[in-house]
């Protein structure tokens, strides 16, 4: 009997930590297999460098915001105000872009603001004994004002970069480049230092953590500042896409995140099971349907409905039951 | 029991995973279809190719008549065509993507609904023609406009705007009907100015140009509030009516889909008794539902200014003629082209634009733009055809309701 | 008394590659009350969970009041006679008291399809009181009640005036002591009155010998032994009864066997007029090379000294001093060298969904670490050496925890402060619901500890490892110290309970 057991449990096991791992990128994988037969029998190729680019000019932004969310999400928590923060950021990139004439002062003023959005976001939540979605919520809903009071004071609904150029932003490689060295960076804080270990832990079981000597606080406050600096950079290339901000940058992305993480096989509760490869995979699964769909002679409003359809065959397959809890 | 609740969960699984492929492959065929069908134009030395119809509205009697009129002169023309949706705020980057998503190597032209990243999209694709539709472009036609400088490229054709693209010339033909109609006490509502600045300048003109009418008239007229209510993209408040400057109005004047974002109201406030019964509405844009078509012209939708739909002849003409290489000789600069205004006014135009027009029912047999009408204004039926002479008939009565008596 | 109510008969039930029961049968009669004994993973459980509809059987076959019996639901089982007590919780939140008891029959209550609350409410009270639960109220809502108290609920809704068969299953583990008593009384009154049949699966000895009157041993998902009353009263009963479990000699020794209270000098912990919660200005001092054992039923407040002795309590006033510093939270007190293993091991001490290796490793982090960086080898080198020196069984440090048995799990625990080298330990009921074996593994590492100089404080609500183990004995009741003992090779549960109660 001992024998027996020894055999088959380190295959249950590996499928049960890997399982969700396995099947979103044998998802991925089947997409590009599928595209990459079914493209050119009508005459169109998704390995033209044309529509390389567009991938990734589809995909950029959805990664690089999901790279950094995996640090909230893997705490089981959620954040709604992301689409507005890139939005924010955007327009303050662009405004004072214009201003002095150069992006650099923007991106500071950005990264100082993350910060202190993600103090915000981070700290609120334990200290005042709230659920964290609460605080996103406030800070949304603020970030959301002030775009609106800013864009009806300047009287209308987006400005755009005047002198300066803002073509290296659309460049695939730079894109690529970015991404690679975010994604290894995050990699490197989630699976080798503290901050990452402590944020699984900390998603899995919170009272085992803080017993275990885990500051909830200052380490839920250093996640989202990771988190902060990763939108950060989204928003760049959000930006450097059309060189331009409107009131509606970002409407909705946090949503693209959840997507994004669920296809990529992140476990909506967080804790031990995620991944920063999450991120990356589920964000090209959905572009790659992005832009394949049209391809394979999908019209444009049945993509809609098919993406929905696919994330809905991906939850039933990942979900399990006592994971099924909802991020706060 | 989780036994089941796992089967029940894969098989729901399965079920989608079905559904899923079988509509993917009926998308397919059905493409399929479509492309064989057109690539085949009866000239031998025309161009085909893919039009890119980049739309801002996905349903209602606009988007059914342009699906109709790009189903019939596509095919005609020997192209086919793929509708695309713009970012519901009209965001550049919301646009850009978009369009590149459903770029193919076969694309040739685009006709766009709205003007959010258009110098993106036309670096992007520089040898792609475009044309607008439907809206003034205010980025690209002022000054400091985001898209500027697409005025003067060359693979821009202009746009025809959804009515007069000025205000003032709103404005002005507002103020007269108010006085035509002899309303004495009127409000204005309109969508807000950051993204329609030119309805703040029509507000403005209807106040000038009735107090200018006051300083002779018998019975003065009183435009309540000093400038328009401001709907943000929602219907008008209830309250609005319990104001005391507010009671007994004639009329409003709705700057925005009035149909939509007035009438509910108003009409609810009527039957509630918080409202003047005979208040009436003048306002833009049509919606298909028959009660409200039953109401313009009798109802509380007193009058009706319809930008006409089938103006989108103007997109397709400049693009046809670019694509097989024959521009109109004397067109040089793109231009925004004024909407002309399909006037309902009364019950029985608005049975002659339900009977006689394809504005409600997208029936391409009753299009004003007849075989005859392309023969004559497409470069490559008539080599002669002038843009001056396409111009002026753009600008006509021809589109106005009097083409559907 | 001797009438057969049921049998079982070559029952075979596999998980996967698992065999849980190989071969079984049994018999039991009226009147009896069996127990069922076993270490984790002997069957003991599955065997009845089959025979109460919980679970299904490979093969074999059950005859109940002579007809065969396969019922489908737990609930089909209970309607018919044969009712399971659970191990795991399994009231209803969010409603009443009355609501749970009466789960499934409302309509006993109801009119025209409105139930009457009131009605059941009442009837739940005089049902409450027939159990002699006097402080458990039936209009209120459940979530009002601890773990234990719960456990009660449930057990006032299984057993019905149809009960035939009642299964108590592991309950009293989690049970405070006034609620075993509870139990233990409305088994005997079952068996002994209305010649009911009671099978009372355990692995707690001490509770098996008082009160079973017929005793089945398993391992390994077969019976390995039978035992009468007269067995069980026998001298070397404990010593077979621990062979056949086991399946090999474990040794005479089991407890720490010395009766040397000596320890350091030099302080380890001091707790100063603390006052939080119901504790009031409580003060203590614990040295190095020292076991300081507390006793107490489970609401005596023993279990907030634990927790306040961690900083995980507020304190209104006093201090917790260790190595010099205040501790007020559980950081601090890692850093000055403190360890704390929870009593609710798989809520509080581990993470279930991590590792062995992740687990043991996690207080140790911060020491693990160099610059930025944790390598992975230094990881696994810590939990390797833990895992070997607590023989935790496992194939390798990357087996998530909740794979293991519990036993096991507590190990794991053990490990993660052994592992970072704390001075102070903090144990609160260390080995609830831990195999002998494993228990007596834990005593020896307890033993070890005091050796090496190190500060022990053990909470626990079994008295006889207290006495076992402890060098002196704080019995608390209603929050405060009420008796100290030494440790003495005189001293008797018997002489402590009285100050418990």
């Amino acid at each position: 009997m001992e024998e027996t057991k020894k055999k088959s449990v380190p295959l249950k096991e590996w499928w049960r930590k890997n399982g969700a791992a396995a099947a979103s990128y044998g998802g991925l994988i089947f997409c590009i297999i599928l595209f990459s037969i079914v493209t050119p029998l009508r005459g169109e190729s998704i390995w033209s460098p044309a529509k390389l680019a567009t991938l990734m000019s589809d995909v950029i932004v959805t990664a690089l915001m999901s790279v950094g969310a995996v640090f909230i999400y893997s705490l089981g928590n959620l954040d709604i105000s992301i689409g507005k923060q890139i939005g924010l950021y955007a327009t303050i990139m662009v405004f004072v872009g214009n201003l002095t004439g150069s992006l650099i002062p923007g991106i500071l003023i950005c990264l100082v603001l993350s910060v202190v959005i993600a103090v915000v976001n981070g700290a609120s939540g334990p200290l005042l004994n709230i659920i964290p979605i609460i605080p996103s919520v406030v800070v949304m809903q603020v970030l959301s004002g002030i775009i609106t009071v800013v864009f009806s004071t300047l009287g209308t609904r987006s400005i755009t970069l005047r002198t300066i150029d803002y073509s290296v932003f659309k460049s695939p490689v730079l894109m690529f480049v970015v991404l690679a060295i975010e994604v290894a960076v995050t990699a490197f804080l989630f699976n080798y230092t503290r901050v990452g270990k402590y944020a699984r832990m900390l998603g899995a079981n919170k009272v085992a953590a803080g017993q275990s000597g885990v500051s909830l606080l200052k380490f839920r406050v250093l996640c989202y500042i990771i988190a902060g600096i990763c939108f950060v950079v989204a928003a760049v290339f959000q930006m450097g896409y059309t060189g331009s901000a409107s009131d509606s940058t970002g409407t909705g992305f946090e949503m693209n995140i959840m997507v994004a993480l669920i296809l990529g096989g992140m476990p909506i509760s967080g804790g031990m099971r995620s991944r920063v490869s999450a991120a990356v995979v589920g964000a090209f699964t959905f572009s790659i349907l992005d832009v394949g769909l049209p391809m394979i002679g999908l019209p444009t409003r049945m993509t809609f409905i098919v993406k929905a359809v696919i994330f809905l065959i991906v939850v039933l397959m990942t979900s399990r039951k006592k994971e099924g809890t909802l991020p706060k | 029991m989780k036994k089941f609740r796992n089967v029940t969960k894969k098989a729901t699984a399965a079920v989608f995973a079905g559904v899923l492929a079988l509509s993917v492959l009926t998308g397919c065929s059905t493409a399929d279809g479509g492309s064989s069908g057109g690539g085949s134009g009866e000239d031998t030395n025309t161009v085909g190719g893919k039009i890119l119809l980049m739309s801002n509205v996905s349903s209602g009697p606009m988007y059914d008549y342009n699906i109709a009129f790009m189903d019939k002169w596509t095919e005609e023309l020997g192209y086919t065509y793929e509708v695309v949706y713009g970012d519901s705020a009209n965001d550049p980057a919301g646009n850009l993507n978009a369009v590149k998503n459903a770029m193919t190597s076969d694309v040739v032209g685009l006709i766009v609904m709205q003007d959010g990243g258009l110098v993106d999209i036309m670096t992007e694709y520089p040898e792609l023609y475009v044309v607008g539709l439907g809206n003034d472009m205010l980025s690209v036609y002022s000054d400091d406009g985001a898209n500027a400088a697409v005025a003067d490229n060359d693979h821009f054709f202009g746009t025809v705007a959804g009515g007069y693209a000025n205000g003032e010339d709103t404005g002005k033909m507002l103020a007269q009907t108010i006085i035509d109609a002899g309303y004495e006490k009127v409000a204005v509502c309109m969508s807000p100015a950051f993204a329609y600045p030119q309805y703040a300048v029509a507000d403005q003109t209807i106040r000038e140009e009735i107090a200018a009418y006051n300083e002779t008239a018998e019975t003065p007229i009183e435009v309540v509030d000093d400038e328009a209510t401001v709907l943000m993209f929602k219907p008008l408040d209830a309250t609005f009516f319990n104001e005391p400057a507010h009671q007994d109005l004639d009329a409003i004047i709705g700057l925005c889909a009035g149909q939509q974002f007035i009438y509910p109201p108003l009409s609810s406030a009527i039957a509630s008794g918080t409202a003047n019964p005979d208040t009436k509405l003048i306002t833009f844009g049509m919606e298909g539902s028959s009660d409200l078509v039953a109401d313009v012209g009798t109802g509380i939708v007193q009058q009706l200014y319809v930008p006409n739909y089938e103006e989108i002849f103007f997109c397709m003409a400049m693009l046809d003629n670019a694509i097989q290489g024959k521009q109109y000789s004397d067109y040089t600069q793109s231009e925004v082209l004024d909407g002309v205004y399909v006037h309902i006014s009364s019950d029985e135009i608005m049975s002659n634009i339900e009977n006689n027009s394809p504005l409600l029912n997208g029936d391409m047999s009753k299009s004003i733009i007849t075989d005859e009408v392309a023969q004559k204004y497409l470069t490559r039926y008539n080599p002669d055809a002038t843009y001056a002479e396409f111009r002026e008939f753009m600008l006509s009565d021809a589109f106005s309701e009097k083409a559907y008596e | 008394m001797n009438e057969v109510v049921f049998e079982v008969k070559h029952m075979h039930k596999t998980f996967g590659p698992t065999v849980a029961l190989g071969d079984v049968s049994i018999t039991l009669k009226k009147g009896e009350i069996r127990g069922l004994i076993g270490e984790n993973g002997s069957g003991k459980s599955t065997i009845m969970s089959i025979a109460s509809g919980k679970q299904k059987a490979d093969s074999g076959e059950m005859i109940y009041r002579g007809t065969p019996w396969n019922p489908e639901t737990m609930i089909e089982a209970q309607k018919a006679g044969i009712s399971m007590i659970l191990q795991e919780a399994n009231t209803i939140p969010g409603v009443t008291v009355a609501q749970n008891i009466f789960a499934g029959r409302e309509s006993e209550f109801s009119r025209f399809g409105i139930v009457n609350m009131k009605k059941m409410c009442e009837a739940a009270d005089v049902l409450l009181k027939k159990f002699g639960i006097e402080h458990i109220h039936a209009g209120d809502p459940i979530n009002l009640y601890n773990f234990e108290d719960r456990k009660l609920v449930e057990i006032v809704r299984c057993v019905t005036d149809e009960t035939q068969i009642l299964v108590v299953d592991e309950t009293t583990t989690a049970l405070s002591l006034e609620g075993r008593q509870i139990l233990y009384k409305l088994i005997h009154r079952m068996a002994e009155k209305e010649n009911k049949t009671i099978v009372f699966v355990s692995h707690d000895m001490d509770e098996i010998l008082e009160h079973c009157s017929v005793l089945t041993v398993l391992r390994d998902g077969s019976i390995v032994g039978e035992l009468s009353r007269e067995e069980m009263d026998a001298p070397d009963a404990v010593q077979r009864i621990r062979y056949l479990m086991v399946g090999r000699e474990i040794g005479d020794k089991y407890y720490r066997e010395d009766y040397d209270t000596s320890h350091q000098e030099e302080v380890a912990l001091e707790l100063k007029h603390l006052t939080f919660g119901s504790i009031r200005d409580f003060s203590l001092t614990v040295h190095k090379g020292e076991i300081v054992g507390f006793g107490g039923l489970s609401g005596c407040g023993m279990h907030e000294i634990g927790r306040a002795a961690y900083g995980l309590e507020k304190l209104d006033e006093g201090e917790v001093i260790c190595g010099g510093r205040k501790i007020k939270n559980p950081l601090q007190a890692i850093q000055s060298g403190i360890g704390y293993i929870s009593k609710n091991r798989d809520q509080e001490a581990l993470i279930l969904e991590a590792s062995i290796e992740e687990n043991i490793v996690l207080p140790s982090l911060p020491s693990l670490q160099k610059g930025l960086m944790i390598f992975p080898k230094d990881e696994h080198a810590l939990a390797d050496q833990e895992i070997k020196a607590l023989r935790i069984k496992c194939h390798s440090g990357k087996q998530l925890v909740n794979t293991l048995s519990g036993g096991n799990k507590q190990k794991v625990s053990f490990a993660k402060w052994s592992a970072k080298g704390s001075d102070v330990i903090i144990m609160d009921c260390p080995t609830r619901g831990v195999d002998i074996g494993v228990k007596q593994s834990m005593y020896a590492l307890i033993e070890e500890m005091k050796r090496q100089g190190k500060a022990v404080l053990m909470i626990s609500e079994e008295l006889s490892e207290l006495i076992g183990m402890a060098d002196r004995i704080l019995i608390m009741k209603d929050f405060e110290v009420k008796k100290e003992f030494m440790r003495s090779p005189d001293l008797k549960q018997t002489d402590i309970i009285e100050y418990m109660i």
